[in-house]
């Protein structure tokens, strides 16, 4: 299970997701959002084993095409898609379907976001901020209160915050699926943040914790 | 208390001791250890070598050195932290190895550097998070710059 998220700002995406993969019962850490070139990352929630799958066939695309517009790119994602899809049922045993979403978020003069379901489906979107995975509503809820500072207010290093933030709060909310280590990326060029930025991430994310909590404390108090 | 000794501090230190110093005063969370180290550089006229950078970032003075410098020494068996399953601030704890590299490190420095080391942890060590942001702030406002909690704290 997994809780992918991304907010478009003046110039750029910010995409971040939660690092926890889950298989029966066991619990692992696994890097969630991948660079698919310098504008675009993508990502997808569900089974784990087709998002693997899908990211090697995405690695076997030549650069020279890897590097194009989603525009140009979609078809040849969506069919990646579909052909994993069939690969992991297995009709003997007539196994159902692997259910995932997948999104890639792009950023060259505008931001582009493509979602890519596992019955192909395709659906595109510009300029909102979207979650998707275990826990998306808790992610939408937190979201929603900074919808109308999306585009004009929120620049690339605000939107790392808000993004980490509202990842750690969900993975703190819900009781299973999402946990850390939190993977934050920014483009264009495609970034993703160290080890240290996303402490000094998490840092931020502790102190605003506290703020809200001071100013309500304040405002009772007044 | 702002002490100025410039002149001690130009001795050649290892990022790791500093921390270890700072450590052997008191066992602090990673947002003090910034904020020490910090304080430790600005008081002495902003001039260490081979010291810590530090950037105004989005909670004030911040050099991401610090959070692999500290992974190091969790790594070394030098300092732990205790096991934290949500995301809070934990100090961080000097090892049984940790204090002998530390008193090693006392041994290398100066009597004044000690003692500038230690008046800032004193004076930092019981301040919560918004008393410490309010200190370094107002000792230092151009690394406040970009923080977002400026309003907060006023």
């Amino acid at each position: 299970m997994t809780l992918i998220l991304g907010i478009p700002v003046k110039q750029g995406m910010v995409m971040a997701s939660d690092g926890q993969v889950t298989t029966g019962q066991v619990r692992a850490q696994a890097k969630k959002l991948k660079k698919l070139n310098e504008n675009c990352i993508w990502g997808a929630a569900g089974d784990f084993r087709l998002f693997e799958r899908v990211e090697e066939c995405i690695a076997a695309i030549p650069e020279s095409e890897k590097g194009e517009p989603l525009q140009d790119l979609w078809t040849s994602l969506r069919d990646i898609v579909l052909k994993c899809v069939g690969d992991l049922v297995s009709p003997s045993q007539g196994s159902e379907p692997c259910q995932a979403i997948f999104v890639f978020a792009e950023y060259r003069d505008n931001p582009r976001i493509l979602y890519i379901l596992g019955n192909g489906q395709v659906q595109w979107q510009a300029n909102i901020a979207f979650a998707i995975g275990n826990g998306d509503v808790f992610a939408h809820a937190l979201l929603h209160k900074y919808q109308d500072l999306i585009i004009e207010k929120i620049d690339s290093k605000l939107a790392t915050v808000i993004a980490y933030k509202i990842i750690a709060e969900t993975a703190e909310a819900i009781s299973i699926g999402v946990g850390p280590p939190i993977d934050v990326w920014q483009l264009p060029p495609a970034k993703n943040l160290s080890k240290e930025e996303l402490t000094g991430l998490e840092e931020t994310y502790l102190g605003l914790r506290k703020a809200e909590i001071e100013l309500f404390l304040k405002g009772v108090k007044s | 208390m702002s002490v100025v000794i410039r002149e001690v501090l130009i001795m050649a230190f290892t990022k790791e001791y500093w921390i270890l110093l700072v450590l052997k005063q008191a066992p602090l969370d990673r947002i003090h250890i910034m904020k020490a180290l910090f304080l430790i550089w600005h008081r002495s006229g902003r001039n260490i070598t081979d010291y810590f950078e530090f950037e105004p970032y989005l909670y004030g003075p911040c050099s991401f050195e610090v959070y692999s410098v500290l992974g190091n020494l969790q790594s070394s068996e030098l300092i732990v932290q205790p096991p934290h399953s949500l995301p809070k601030w934990v100090n961080y704890y000097l090892t049984a190895r940790g204090k002998e590299q530390a008193e090693e490190a006392v041994k290398k420095s100066l009597p004044k550097t000690v003692r500038l080391i230690e008046a800032v942890i004193d004076e930092i060590s019981q301040l919560n998070f918004f008393e410490l942001l309010r200190k370094v702030y107002t000792e230092a406002p151009d690394f406040a710059v970009n923080s977002m909690f400026r309003g907060v704290i006023k």
